[in-house]
């Protein structure tokens, strides 16, 4: 059995579609520089046979935006979460253990918009 | 247990008049993967939409199942006509495929301990057990979640909801599904590899064979980081694409009779992707519209246009319910997170972005050494023959937007998934090179898919090399189950109260993955006991003040199970009993023993129990 031919025609106008819906979804979904975006600096401060202390200092390209904090310590299990209004500077105690923490630090302001930067930094404990 | 009774009654009743009745017109192959494949839709569909408007669940499973069984009653009162070609493919194909698809998901399960694979499927199970206890589709989970709202498909939580009320506990009836739409799928993609090569007996059989050996089990159990959801679309993609197959060869505009077996897998399809997960939904339009464009015949569009508006107006009353009753499903806060994991795809060029998108290994768009090459190969040999014409152009087309799609969207590794599917024209293009090589035809393009496959087969997520390999790889995403966790389970069972509340190592971070670090959320699905803190929903708005208090307890307790305050406030709080499993995550195994504070009363596998004095 052989595959029948369709209209050229239908094929031109599937064509335009396709590339309507392109430019569609390219609107949607690339890459857009933002300027809220954030910049974390952290530091141990005391280590104990129990737990880790950081402090971290959290600052925005521009002011009034939040930041979630979440540190995990194994891929989506989180062992502290926090929100603050940036600029923030914070103290993290966490567990003392064989392994190092991953700090999230996402920031957004009201309007929903995402900050992008490197949003992961290590916390050796 | 009257509901119960009647609803496995009706189900067998139903299976009987199909097989007996209206089933009869169809093929051996297609009787095989359209009755689970509307058996699921319709009892989701039915259940979850007369749910979601204040009937109980045991009322609207058995309405679901007396719909089910009037729709296959209407079957044979319809008298549909015979069309089964007068030269059926032979069904000891479909037979050895089933068989070698079932056998490796049974390994793969095995070596699983029959737990459910997938990043997200305890959390379905989760909500499974929460809709089962409560007898109704909730959106507000409390007392069992902080989560307050949620959006999400209905498939992969309600059919195992139904399933528990059946007797079968959600966890294994996910494992249970899982293994069978996986096999089932395999026998599906032989379906469309047929339409795809017509007039060759043995190019479908090798493209099947390749498909089950090297695609299948990775591209859905471990594209995109394990979505259960996902791999469950793929089965309901491939019944989907049959009949587009089938309908672009020109066999449609033949009257009604004649086209309902292919409305039927385009409805049962397109309900299936929309019930089970959206992103397959993408992929399969521009199959169909590229099908349909370069081979539609007369009135070819009509069955595929009347499958989606059918598909979706049936679908619509469950959507628009939870969508009312839930809110803002997508949170600021929820966006963010997605993006920490977006961060270093977002750098990516063009070139990169596409070859993530065609030969990166499924599961975090990778590029790696000799899995990577065995993709070139299967995509040159797939481009070559779109070249040569030896592809359907409408087959052809698909990958090449497919491609171009990859620029957009493999960028990103949540959007990444929205590009697998042009990877089922890699096993046709092996396929059908074989079945040259054995011709004698295409001694190079055989040599080509020689090498494909013997890279394949040695490399990384192919389904063998999962197969040898697993439980070593990934253990982060896909834990085995340890041999002490089913039985710290029995002993939660018989040994704890029911209304104990547990504290589990390692709760969600509130979205991005669906388990937690212990599994220890499965104690809710498997025992009925209640989770202290588990929340890992994406599309979800919880309580974020009681995710805090409590993520900062566990915190506490991790640093110092004897810490006064945070222990009162653990206790204050319900919790009775602390869960570990056997990874080592936040808390202390060696602070909890040596505690007067609390009793070690179960240690087995690595998973340990202990109750708070």
């Amino acid at each position: 059995m052989k595959y029948s031919e369709g209209p050229e025609r239908r094929a031109r106008i599937f064509f335009a579609i396709s590339a309507l819906a392109l430019v569609l979804a390219f609107a949607l979904f690339s890459y857009k520089p933002s300027e809220i975006f954030s910049e974390v600096y952290c530091e141990r401060i005391d280590v104990s046979g129990l737990h880790c202390r950081f402090s971290c200092e959290i600052l925005p390209k521009s002011p009034g935006q939040l930041a979630r904090m979440t540190a995990i310590h194994s891929s989506w299990s989180a062992v502290f979460a926090e929100e603050a209004r940036l600029p923030a500077k914070i103290e993290i105690d966490l567990p003392k253990r064989e392994y190092n923490y991953t700090l999230f630090v996402n920031t957004f302001d009201s309007k929903g918009r995402v900050g992008y930067g490197k949003p992961i930094h290590i916390l050796e404990c | 247990m009257i509901l119960q009774i009647a609803n496995a009654a009706i189900a067998l009743i139903s299976l009987l008049i199909f097989l007996r009745g209206w089933g009869r017109s169809l093929s051996f192959e297609e009787r095989a993967v359209i009755f689970p494949g509307a058996f699921a839709v319709s009892i989701t569909l039915v259940s979850s939409t007369l749910s979601i408007f204040g009937v109980p669940f045991g009322i609207s499973f058995l309405s679901a199942m007396l719909a089910f069984l009037s729709a296959m009653l209407a079957g044979v009162f319809a008298r549909l006509p015979q069309r089964r070609p007068k030269s059926a493919p032979s069904s000891l194909q479909s037979a050895v495929i089933f068989s070698l698809s079932l056998l490796a998901f049974l390994i793969l399960f095995a070596k699983f301990n029959f737990a459910p694979i997938g990043t997200d499927s305890t959390r379905f199970a989760y909500l499974a057990e929460i809709f089962g206890q409560e007898d109704s589709f909730l959106t507000d989970l409390s007392p069992y979640e902080d989560v307050r709202s949620f959006f999400y498909f209905p498939l992969p939580m309600v059919f195992p909801a139904y399933l528990r009320h059946l007797g079968i506990p959600p966890l294994d009836g996910i494992s249970l599904a899982s293994i069978l739409l996986g096999a089932l799928s395999s026998v599906a993609f032989l379906m469309f590899a047929r339409e795809i090569f017509p007039n060759d007996r043995k190019a479908p059989f090798l493209s099947a064979a390749a498909y089950v050996l090297f695609f299948n089990i990775p591209l859905t159990y471990f594209a995109g980081r394990g979505v259960l959801a996902y791999s469950i679309s793929w089965f309901f993609f491939l019944l989907g694409a049959v009949p587009v197959a089938r309908l672009a060869r020109g066999n449609a505009g033949n009257g009604a009779g004649r086209d309902f077996p292919d409305v039927l897998f385009l409805l049962v399809g397109i309900s299936g992707m929309l019930l089970s997960h959206w992103y397959l939904l993408a992929g399969f339009s521009i199959l169909s519209l590229s099908f349909l464009a370069f081979h539609g015949g007369r009135g070819s569009w009509k069955p595929v246009a009347l499958a989606y508006s059918v598909s979706l107006a049936l679908a619509a009353p469950f959507f628009s319910a939870l969508l009312l009753s839930s809110g803002n499903p997508v949170p600021v806060e929820r966006v963010s997170e997605w993006k920490y994991g977006e961060y270093y795809f977002e750098q990516a060029g063009i070139p990169e972005r596409i070859a993530r998108g065609t030969v990166s290994d499924p599961e975090i768009g990778a590029i790696s050494g000799g899995y990577s090459a065995a993709y070139v190969l299967a995509l040159a040999l797939a481009l070559a023959y779109s070249l040569s014409g030896r592809f359907p152009k409408g087959l052809a087309f698909f990958l090449l937007i497919a491609i171009f799609l990859s620029i957009l969207l493999s960028s990103s590794i949540t959007h990444r998934r929205t590009v697998d599917y042009l990877r089922l024209t890699y096993p046709l293009g092996i396929g059908l090179a074989l079945s040259s090589a054995l011709g004698r035809k295409g001694r190079l393009s055989g040599a080509v898919a020689l090498g494909a496959v013997a890279i394949l087969s040695l490399s990384a997520f192919s389904t063998p090399w999962i197969l040898a390999k697993i439980p070593g790889i990934d253990p982060m995403n896909f834990d085995p189950v340890a041999p002490g966790e089913k039985e710290a389970f029995s002993f939660i069972r018989e040994k704890t109260p029911k209304s104990s509340v547990f504290l589990i190592d390692g709760p969600g971070m509130g979205c991005v993955g669906g388990q937690a670090g212990s599994h220890g959320e499965r104690i809710f699905p498997a025992t009925g006991r209640r989770v202290f803190l588990f929340t890992n929903y994406c599309w979800a708005n919880y309580d974020k003040a009681e995710f805090f208090r409590k993520i900062d307890i566990y915190r506490r307790i991790s640093i110092n199970p004897d810490d006064p305050s945070a222990r009162s406030e653990l206790i204050s709080s319900g919790a009775t009993h602390i869960y570990l499993g056997p990874s080592s995550l936040g808390l202390d195994r060696g602070l909890l023993s040596e505690s007067l504070n609390y009793k070690k009363i179960f240690s087995s596998g690595g998973a340990e129990i202990f109750e708070i004095l």
